[in-house]
């Protein structure tokens, strides 16, 4: 295989597996009951 | 009127479980067919390595963008599309009934695509294609007639697995949201992952896998100065997220009052996108050994759509070692991802109906796949179907979802000025924010390039036609298609509410519908209401005066 083509499906894999991945880490440090406006708002969650 | 006050007997909508039912829910609808045999031969075609900078930005500032705008709706608006958007607006009901009658009419071919994998999954052991697959297909299998138009000859080997997608679907739908359609999607992606890995690993031991991918990642920056390899990152984005006809809608509808949603989009987006890489990678490796074992460049063997499924895929499987295990990975994957795909089409509609008529869910279930599989294996299943199948792919998706998606987005964005609303409900939900780079997103840069797409495609068929097929087929099974699905959206849309539909019997929790002033416009639960400020609401100024 080429360098040319291996680097730049390093690139795709990386930028959006990356991502994913970054997504994930950010989903689940956000708790649905936690996130927005009303996440950080004083007062009842439900 | 009486419905906007409140009501103890009011009962919940259908929920997700969690947002993890969710997210699987909506990565299974958008991971589909064309993620498989499109997505690889579009990156090819429009500068391979470099088509990844068009298609992230693309992914960006469209698909996400459009992901969370119907997101916002189907969340703020609990409904199907035609409930949200009638609750959004009384007058755009006809809008979300577009989008049902075009999953409708997606849905009903689909099947017939799955059915086809299906088939071929069983076909791979004993490779019953033989030596020349392109005839097996036309010919043996499908049968298909010299005479395009419509015929009553079934076809046995396409109607019965037909028919057992119809039974399944059926089933999964019938059986709801949380039993049916989240338990599928969490056991589906899974299986579809781990196939597809292994598909991957084994395509890339062939011979000459390394020329395909050569093929599909050496970069031709010369072509990002064309707009048409720009359009066609678009087009991928817009066409593989499964956003602008409904499903994210009715999906986000189904979610409870407290869920991150653009956290939860971000994943999605991100998700589909992975495994479209993913595709490419074995789809190509493959063709690489395809073109090796012939002798001729990979240039030569590219394809996509049902030419890459089954013709291409068959003569590898002819040729590579373990080919019968490529046939039951590749094929077995194309199930998968189209059974789950084919469910969130279909429960748009199921929703739709459901939502308007207030039966229940067994009830609606029966009566709309009923319908669409009846009609599925009368068109589909015959030695004509084929033909069909091609027309009305082609304008579902070009005319009639990205003319929807079109049309919403100008409707939210101008005609109602609601987007404000839609990033405030975003915002009050999310850990992701959007602000005015979304709004731009949203409001200008959609338009534009929604617009492009859809003159465009309706310019060329038009002085072009579509294929080698009579103008009167095109005429009847495409434009004329087309254009019944937006007449009989527009009388749906007049039929009234009755007292046992979703409007008038469902909560909307993301509102307090105690609260809710007597709307004459503004039936239900809803518009009347704008979610605002952290955790308060405030009543909109009345419809004739603010809107």
């Amino acid at each position: 295989m080429d360098p040319i083509a291996i680097l730049f499906m390093g690139i795709a894999i990386v930028v959006v597996w990356g991502g994913m991945v970054a997504s994930l880490i950010h989903l689940l440090k956000n708790p649905d009951h936690l996130s927005g406006e009303e996440g950080i708002a004083p007062g009842p969650t439900t | 009127m009486s419905s906007t006050t409140a009501s103890p007997q009011k009962a919940s909508r259908e929920q997700f479980a969690g947002r993890w039912a969710f997210i699987f829910a909506a990565i299974g609808s958008a991971v589909g067919l064309g993620n498989i045999w499109r997505f690889p031969y579009v990156a090819y075609e429009n500068g391979g390595g470099a088509f990844i900078v068009p298609y992230l930005v693309a992914l960006l500032t469209a698909g996400i963008p459009l992901l969370f705008f119907d997101y916002a709706i189907g969340h703020r608006f609990k409904g199907s599309p035609p409930l949200a958007f009638r609750r959004l607006s009384k007058w755009t009901e006809s809008i979300g009934w577009w989008q049902v009658l075009i999953c409708f009419v997606i849905g009903v071919y689909y099947a017939a695509i799955i059915a086809y994998a299906a088939m071929y999954t069983w076909f791979s052991f004993g490779e019953r294609w033989g030596d020349d697959p392109e005839a097996f297909f036309f010919g043996e299998y499908l049968q298909v007639a010299e005479d395009v138009a419509p015929n009553l000859e079934f076809v046995p080997t396409v109607f019965w697995p037909m028919l057992a997608v119809w039974l399944i679907v059926l089933v999964i739908l019938g059986v709801g949201v949380k039993k049916g359609i989240a338990m599928a999607s969490l056991i589906g992606i899974p299986v579809l992952v781990v196939m597809f890995v292994i598909l991957v690993v084994v395509a890339l031991f062939l011979p000459g896998a390394p020329e395909g991918l050569n093929a599909l990642f050496t970069p031709n920056w010369e072509v990002l100065t064309d707009p048409q390899v720009w359009i066609a990152a678009y087009g991928q984005i817009f066409f593989s997220l499964s956003v602008g006809f409904g499903i994210m809608i009715t999906y986000a509808s189904y979610l409870k009052r407290r869920t991150n949603l653009t956290g939860s989009g971000l994943m999605v987006g991100f998700s589909n996108s992975s495994f479209e890489i993913l595709a490419g990678i074995g789809v190509f490796a493959a063709l690489g050994f395809m073109a090796q074992a012939n002798g001729v460049e990979v240039a030569e063997v590219v394809t996509n759509g049902i030419g890459l499924a089954f013709i291409a895929f068959p003569t590898i499987i002819s040729e590579a070692p373990a080919g019968a295990l490529i046939g039951v990975l590749f094929f077995g994957s194309l199930v998968v991802a189209g059974f789950t795909s084919l469910i969130s089409i279909l429960e748009v509609v199921v929703s739709a109906v459901k939502d308007k008529l207030g039966w229940n869910r067994w009830t609606t279930v029966i009566a709309v796949v009923g319908t669409a599989g009846l009609i599925s294996l009368l068109l589909f299943s015959t030695t004509s179907g084929i033909n069909v199948l091609d027309v009305t792919d082609a304008f579902a998706n070009n005319f009639g979802i990205v003319g929807a998606a079109l049309v919403a987005v100008v409707v939210v964005s101008w005609l109602l000025r609601r987007l404000d609303n839609m990033v405030n409900h975003l915002n009050a939900v999310s850990s992701f924010r959007v602000g005015r780079v979304y709004k731009v997103l949203v409001a200008v840069i959609l338009p534009i390039v929604l617009a492009y797409m859809w003159v465009s495609d309706v310019v060329l068929k038009a002085t072009d036609g579509y294929g080698d097929l009579p103008s009167w087929f095109v005429g009847t099974f495409g434009w004329g298609m087309s254009i019944a699905l937006i007449v009989i959206a527009v009388l749906l849309s007049l039929l009234p509410w009755t007292q046992r539909s979703a409007l008038h019997s469902e909560l909307n929790d993301n509102l307090e519908t105690e609260d809710l002033p007597d709307f004459p416009e503004h039936e239900g639960t809803g518009p009347g209401v704008q979610w605002d400020t952290v955790g308060q609401h405030h009543h909109a100024e009345h419809p004739r005066k603010g809107h």
